[in-house]
C-alpha cells in the first residue's frame, strides 16, 4: 500500500500510432468510471431501502485537464478537433496517463473538447476533455 | 482522403494502446498525422510533404524538440534547469531524482553547511 506521487505524471495521446506526451499540463481529472444502475423498486417491497440493480453496462466517463495552452505545440488536441475520426475508425483515438509514482491507465478516445481562459493575472490556460470510448484499462 | 506523410521519431516512443512496446528512436512513422508529431517536437520530418505540412520555423521546431525531451519524462518546471544541466534524468517512484550524467552528491552541500556552522 502506498500513496502515489504525482510529480512526473505524463498524459499522452495517440498520434499516428505513437503515444505522444502532451506538454504543459497543469492538472488532470481522472475518469469517473461508473457501473450503470437502475432503480428496481416494486409496490410490494416492504424494505425501507430503495433497491438498485446493475444494467451490466459501464460508463467510461471522461479524462479532463488544464494546461498552459500553446496551440503551436498542442496539435494533438487541435488536430483531433480539425480532423475528427470517422465512426468507422477503430480505434477512434487513444490516450494514456502514466503516473509519476508508478502505474498507468490507457483508454480509447471517442471525442475531444478544448476551451480556455484568458485572464489578466495569469498565463493563457486551456481546458480539455477527452470522452472515453469504453472503459479504461489500469496497469 | 488525406495522404500519408513520413516523420522520424527522435526518442523511443510508446506505441499507442492497445499495442504494447515502443518504437525505437529513428523509427519512421508513415501516417497522415506525422506532421503533428513533428509540431509537438517528438519527431522530425522524413519527407518533403511532411516538412511542408508542418509549417513551423526551424527555431520553433528546435524549441519544441528541446521541450519534448522534458515533457516525455514528466519533468516538473522546477527541475528544468537541473535536467538541462544533466544533474537529473527523471524521477524515481518516490519522486526523488534519477541521477543524470552530471549528478553531484548533495553531501557536499551538507559539508559546506557544517563548516559554516563551525566557523560561527
Amino acid at each position: 500500500m502506498s500513496i502515489i506521487k504525482t510529480k512526473g505524471t505524463v498524459f499522452s495521446m495517440g498520434v499516428g500510432g505513437a503515444s505522444a506526451a502532451i506538454a504543459q499540463v497543469i492538472s488532470l481529472d481522472l475518469p469517473e468510471v461508473a457501473v450503470e444502475t437502475f432503480e428496481a423498486d416494486t409496490l410490494d417491497n416492504t424494505d425501507e431501502g430503495i433497491p438498485h440493480k446493475s444494467t451490466g453496462r459501464v460508463e467510461g466517463g471522461s479524462v479532463g485537464g488544464e494546461l498552459f495552452l500553446d496551440t503551436a505545440i498542442h496539435t494533438a488536441i487541435t488536430g483531433f478537433l480539425a480532423t475528427p475520426p470517422s465512426p468507422s475508425d477503430s480505434p477512434q483515438g487513444t490516450g494514456s496517463i502514466t503516473f509519476g509514482g508508478g502505474g498507468s491507465m490507457s483508454f480509447y478516445i471517442a471525442g475531444v473538447s478544448l476551451g480556455g481562459t484568458v485572464g489578466l493575472k495569469e498565463g493563457l490556460k486551456g481546458r480539455f476533455t477527452c470522452k472515453l470510448d469504453g472503459t479504461p484499462t489500469y496497469a | 482522403m488525406a495522404c500519408a506523410m513520413k516523420c522520424r521519431l527522435l526518442h523511443p516512443t510508446p506505441k499507442a494502446w492497445p499495442a504494447r512496446g515502443e518504437f525505437p528512436a529513428g523509427h519512421i512513422i508513415d501516417h497522415r498525422q506525422a506532421p503533428i508529431l513533428v509540431q509537438m517536437g517528438a519527431a522530425e520530418s522524413a519527407d518533403e510533404e511532411c516538412a511542408q505540412a508542418v509549417n513551423r520555423t526551424p527555431e520553433q521546431l528546435a524549441a519544441a524538440q528541446r521541450a519534448y525531451t522534458r515533457v516525455r519524462l514528466g519533468i516538473h518546471p522546477h527541475d528544468f534547469e537541473a535536467f538541462d544541466e544533466g544533474r537529473m534524468a527523471g524521477y524515481n517512484q518516490d519522486g526523488s531524482w534519477k541521477p543524470g550524467p552530471n549528478y553531484e552528491e548533495p553531501a557536499e552541500d551538507n559539508a559546506e553547511e557544517e563548516s559554516e556552522e563551525e566557523s560561527e
